[in-house]
């Protein structure tokens, strides 16, 4: 398992649009939104926790665009193939392939906390909480980016899925403004989202945002997610491994 | 050795395997020939533990399952990393590490000649380039069963010699081969058993000698300018053959000589006048009254 966690984390390093996503286009955005929004220092860091806590469950989403795209080469190419008849077992191959993204995902999500704490003085009221909600975002993201890659056919459909579920999702869950802003049938649809669990999940542990909920109900959805991700990946897993060694 | 035995497999109503049987004797080079869709792929995915669902059965005997080495035909390597980061990874796959891993990928990539590009990204490799690390990845952990999966498609001429190179040093270490080819020159360059396949079946399968010798119409190739003109004065039965004829005949010697006394006779010079050596393109079309080449463009 650790030789694949290995080259897949080397292969992630050395792709270009990875870090565009999941660095460059955060940071300049989150830089962008705070001095369009704020109009003095005050509100800088009221609007730069809003931004980063919702940009930083945003631009994870993307992930999921790599992991489909790494499932999906490795089927077409035959690598997939080539491994079975290697002795690495098929959970090794999906574990060894889940854990880099696992990370990626979570120091993402670190990295952009850090920029507002050190640049825009967001105070973090429990770093272990807070620790806690970014693991549990990055577990349920990655099971669904493994979901999504085990029936995607091709490339595109990790690209249009993700891009779905990352705008429909940062609309009706509060990710791009405050929550409390959005019309209430906007709120119905958010609340039934991961995404805004997610986001409420960080927000509870920043002290210049309003809001946010229990970490304990947090977890639990976002647990019940990443079951729901690992249902489908199971049930989809048996088709995707067919179709790479036949 | 590698037993095979009524090896059947269906994907929904195609039958690709008809209970497939063969046995592959240790250290020796197997080739599979076949046209597109006659099963060869489906068998060695079998026979290398990728398709896993099938009826019938593979016995290995001898030590060889657990050290299998598969090269798909496809280019299966991370294109975005180095050649040697690639043949690590596969040597770390079946456990080697720390300096016997260096080692290894160190001889390997200069048995496939690539020492002076260990460093170099694979995207960045010819086709013929990248063909040699495919193999040199399944030769990692030193494995005692290697297969073969057209190994030779679209290389250069320089790759082709490498490759092989690499299966005559095999040969020459006892390992045992599948080599699957849709050239019969390969095959009958480098190995010493062959299975021809059709339509999911093995037509014909054996040693290569013996099967030239069984399949051989005894023969004499003449060719000439009208050669009728000159073998109408014999009692000879020929059939075209190239830019020749072939001269059907039970003792090829006798008629060898008889055709020289004829051409002097008639003071005809041939262009060539030999013994016919059968090829195994000669055995198939015999076997299957189709042109290998042929099926495989028209499949492509």
């Amino acid at each position: 398992m650790w030789p694949l966690t290995q080259i897949e984390t080397k292969k992630q390093i050395k792709d270009k649009s990875l870090l565009f996503w999941t660095l460059l286009l955060p940071i300049v955005t989150i830089i962008i939104l705070i001095e369009l929004f704020s109009g003095n220092s005050g509100q800088k860091t009221l609007v730069a926790s809003q931004s980063i806590t919702g940009m930083s469950v945003f631009f994870s989403t993307f992930v999921i665009i790599s992991i489909v795209i790494s499932f999906v080469k490795d089927r077409e190419k035959g690598m997939v193939a080539r491994l079975a008849s290697t002795p690495l077992k098929t959970y090794s191959f999906f574990l060894g392939k889940c854990i880099p993204f696992f990370i990626i995902i979570v120091l993402q999500i670190l990295f952009l906390t850090a920029i507002g704490v050190y640049l825009y003085d967001i105070y973090i009221t429990d770093y272990a909480s807070y620790l806690i909600v970014t693991l549990f975002i990055s577990v349920w993201l990655t099971s669904w980016g493994v979901a999504i890659a085990l029936y995607a056919k091709t490339e595109n459909t990790g690209l249009v899925m993700t891009n779905i579920i990352a705008l429909v999702t940062a609309v009706t869950c509060g990710l791009w403004t405050p929550f409390e802003q959005l019309p209430s049938y906007l709120q119905t649809i958010g609340v039934i989202l991961p995404q805004y669990w997610a986001h409420q999940g960080l927000v509870q542990f920043v002290s210049t945002l309003p809001g946010g909920e229990n970490l304990g109900i947090v977890a639990l959805v976002l647990i019940g997610y990443s079951v729901l991700g690992f249902a489908l990946s199971l049930a989809g897993y048996r088709h995707f491994i067919r179709m790479a060694r036949s | 050795m590698l037993q095979v035995e009524k090896v059947s497999k269906s994907y929904g109503t195609n039958r690709a395997l008809n209970n497939v049987s063969l046995t592959i004797p240790k250290g020796t080079c197997y080739g599979l020939i076949g046209p597109n869709g006659s099963g060869k792929s489906t068998l060695i995915k079998i026979i290398s533990g990728i398709i896993r669902s099938y009826e019938g059965g593979i016995k290995y005997v001898g030590g060889v399952k657990g050290t299998l080495g598969y090269v798909p035909q496809d280019i299966s390597l991370e294109e975005k990393l180095t050649a040697r980061t690639n043949l690590e990874f596969f040597g770390q796959i079946h456990g080697l590490r720390g300096s016997t891993l260096k080692k290894k990928a160190e001889q390997i990539l200069k048995d496939i000649g690539l020492l002076d590009r260990a460093g170099g990204i694979v995207e960045s490799f010819s086709g013929g380039m990248k063909r040699r690390l495919n193999i040199g990845c399944a030769l990692m952990h030193n494995p005692e069963l290697i297969i073969l999966d057209e190994p030779t498609v679209g290389v250069d001429p320089q790759s082709r010699h490498y490759i092989f190179n690499i299966v005559n040093k095999l040969k020459k270490q006892g390992k045992t081969i599948i080599y699957v080819s849709h050239y019969m020159e390969e095959i009958e360059n480098l190995c010493d058993y062959v299975a021809f396949m059709d339509k999911g079946n093995i037509v014909e399968e054996g040693e290569i000698k013996e099967l030239l010798n069984r399949y051989a119409n005894t023969a004499v190739y003449f060719e000439a300018e009208n050669p009728t003109k000159l073998l109408s004065k014999g009692n000879f039965t020929f059939t075209p053959y190239k830019t020749g004829v072939i001269i059907q005949t039970n003792d090829p010697l006798k008629t060898f000589t008889e055709l020289v006394q004829l051409s002097r006779d008639h003071q005809f010079i041939p262009e060539q006048l030999s013994l016919f050596k059968p090829r195994l393109e000669d055995v198939f079309f015999q076997l299957t009254g189709t042109d290998l080449r042929d099926q495989s463009e028209k499949g492509e």
